[in-house]
């Protein structure tokens, strides 16, 4: 094998191993986006719930 | 109540949604000039074939003309509207949604394009080393190496742009003075042995409009990182103004040096002419200089694409013209993350074909229509906000003669263009028309027309006649 058939190969490990890295912290942020959204969307759901409950309250006394 | 906690909700998403202010002039210039340099190491040489050497350089100081009046347009335009997207979002305020969804989608195009010919040059200039390397894995590896960079954040990419893009410049400048211009005694310069004049008059100084465009394609690029700058206002007058004298200085000397080295019927069919021209001087060390000079200036320019085709990919999917999704910024480096990764396997695909006249003359068409809109936008924009109304960055002067001149010469390159491409522009028009369909049938009922131009609605005064 030849200096630059093995230079070719290394070309192609590299490419493998950018790969993974833009894919594995690619992975992450939407993963964490995803249940950041979620947190934010269960937030609100309980603050709609306390308000309404605070109205209720308000109402009846 | 709705309305109060609405703002906070839509103040946060448009914070969410903006990049890092770290840029200054130097990067400015590292990204215009980046992108541009290439041009000089490859491709301009067409225009000896068209025009000739007394044509080729004719051509060259015309098109300069053309993008010194295309800079003073954008830079006056650019230093108003802090946004990314460059001449995009100056279309956002100019001319309406669909005018600036065409924009953008020929900037992504413009860009993406440039890229995957850059990494294709990579592939070439590295296979003529050896038979045996195989260009595709270095035109892959090249890309996603940049795009991992670009990905990681702006200001550490730009700044090697401008290490790699100063190294690549002053190679020229190895060429000239180790062909001993400055000594006629000793110098190998011959360029009244080796050019060959005006050899098809004026109508090849036409023709070779179209390839003058590479000694300058690109340098509009500054304007897509306005949103990016410190100081938009200083930054990017600064930085485009000294990237062009950068590169009518280079394109002269490139032309000067090449002609003077290589026989112009060679240089005209050179796929790498300033490599051609150190390989003539026989030195060792010009040709390594130039080698890796080619190399490296293709390296800046494709990360220059790559971060200004992901900006306007950015902007427009920030302001719905395409789905929202790309308009998510990393939380960490604040780059536009999902818009650089998808534009990857684009460009790569477009490497794979292989077919580089083909990629290059759609990125010139994409740039050219463009700047005919560009034109157009000074003179609305001149109209709606006359000089005194509002705080400039840079006062373009002699305003209309830019927009005029701009205008003449684009129409000019096209009509080159059409003789050799016609058909290649007639596809280009149909795809564009294609998608403008697309956009009007599909996407624009999803313009927040309120929303589009808040940000200029909200920091400058109404314009005039609206």
């Amino acid at each position: 094998m030849s200096f630059w058939s093995v230079m070719n190969w290394v070309a192609w490990g590299l490419c493998g191993v950018i790969v993974m890295l833009l894919s594995k912290d690619f992975i992450k942020v939407e993963i964490e986006q995803a249940a950041k959204k979620k947190l934010d969307l269960r937030a609100k759901e309980s603050a709609g719930e306390e308000e309404r409950a605070n109205g209720t309250r308000n109402s009846a006394s | 109540m709705e309305q109060e906690t609405a703002l906070p909700e839509a103040q946060e998403k448009t914070e969410a949604s903006h990049l890092l202010k770290v840029l200054g002039p130097m990067h400015i210039w590292a990204l215009g000039v980046g992108i541009v340099l290439v041009g000089e190491f490859m491709g301009w040489n067409f225009t000896i074939a068209k025009g000739g050497s007394l044509g080729s350089i004719v051509a060259c100081w015309i098109i300069g003309i053309l993008y010194i009046s295309l800079v003073m347009i954008n830079t006056e335009i650019g230093s108003v509207i802090p946004e990314a997207g460059g001449q995009y979002a100056m279309a956002k305020y100019m001319l309406g949604p669909l005018a600036s969804f065409n924009i953008g989608l020929m900037l992504v195009f413009e860009y993406v394009m440039l890229e995957a010919a850059d990494a294709l040059v990579v592939g070439q200039i590295l296979k003529s080393l050896n038979p045996a390397v195989q260009p595709l894995p270095y035109i892959i590896l090249s890309l996603l190496l940049l795009t991992y960079l670009n990905y990681r954040g702006v200001y550490a990419t730009l700044t090697l742009n401008f290490f790699i893009t100063a190294i690549a410049f002053i190679t020229i400048f190895i060429l000239l003075f180790g062909a001993g211009f400055y000594n006629p005694s000793v110098s190998l310069v011959q360029i009244k042995k080796l050019a060959d004049g005006l050899p098809y008059g004026w109508i090849g100084i036409i023709a070779a409009l179209q390839f003058g465009i590479w000694f300058y394609l690109g340098i509009e690029g500054t304007a897509l990182a306005a949103e990016e700058c410190r100081s938009t206002s200083r930054a990017l007058p600064v930085g485009a103004t000294v990237g062009l004298i950068t590169l009518l200085v280079g394109a002269t000397v490139t032309w000067f040096v090449c002609s003077g080295l290589v026989p112009a019927g060679k240089l005209g069919a050179s796929v790498f002419p300033l490599y051609s021209a150190a390989l003539a001087t026989g030195a060792p060390y010009i040709i390594v200089a130039l080698f890796i000079g080619t190399v490296l200036s293709c390296l800046a320019s494709a990360s220059g694409c790559i971060n200004d085709s992901s900006r306007a990919w950015f902007a427009m999917s920030r302001d719905t013209l395409i789905p929202g999704a790309f308009a998510a910024t990393h939380p960490k480096y604040k780059t536009p993350y999902r818009a650089i990764l998808f534009l990857l396997p684009i460009s790569i695909a477009f490497g794979f074909t292989g077919l580089l006249d083909q990629v290059i003359t759609f990125s010139i068409l994409s740039a050219l229509l463009v700047y005919v809109l560009t034109a157009y936008m000074m003179f609305k924009f001149r109209a709606m906000y006359p000089l005194g109304t509002i705080k400039r960055g840079y006062t373009a002067p002699w305003h209309p003669l830019p927009a005029v001149v701009l205008l003449l010469l684009t129409i000019a390159t096209l009509g080159g263009m059409y003789l050799g491409y016609w058909i290649n522009i007639l596809s280009g028009l149909v795809f564009y028309a294609l998608a403008s369909l697309w956009f009007t049938r599909r996407r624009a009922k999803f313009v927040d027309n309120s929303t589009f131009i808040e940000v200029g609605a909200s920091s400058w005064p109404r314009p005039q006649g609206y």
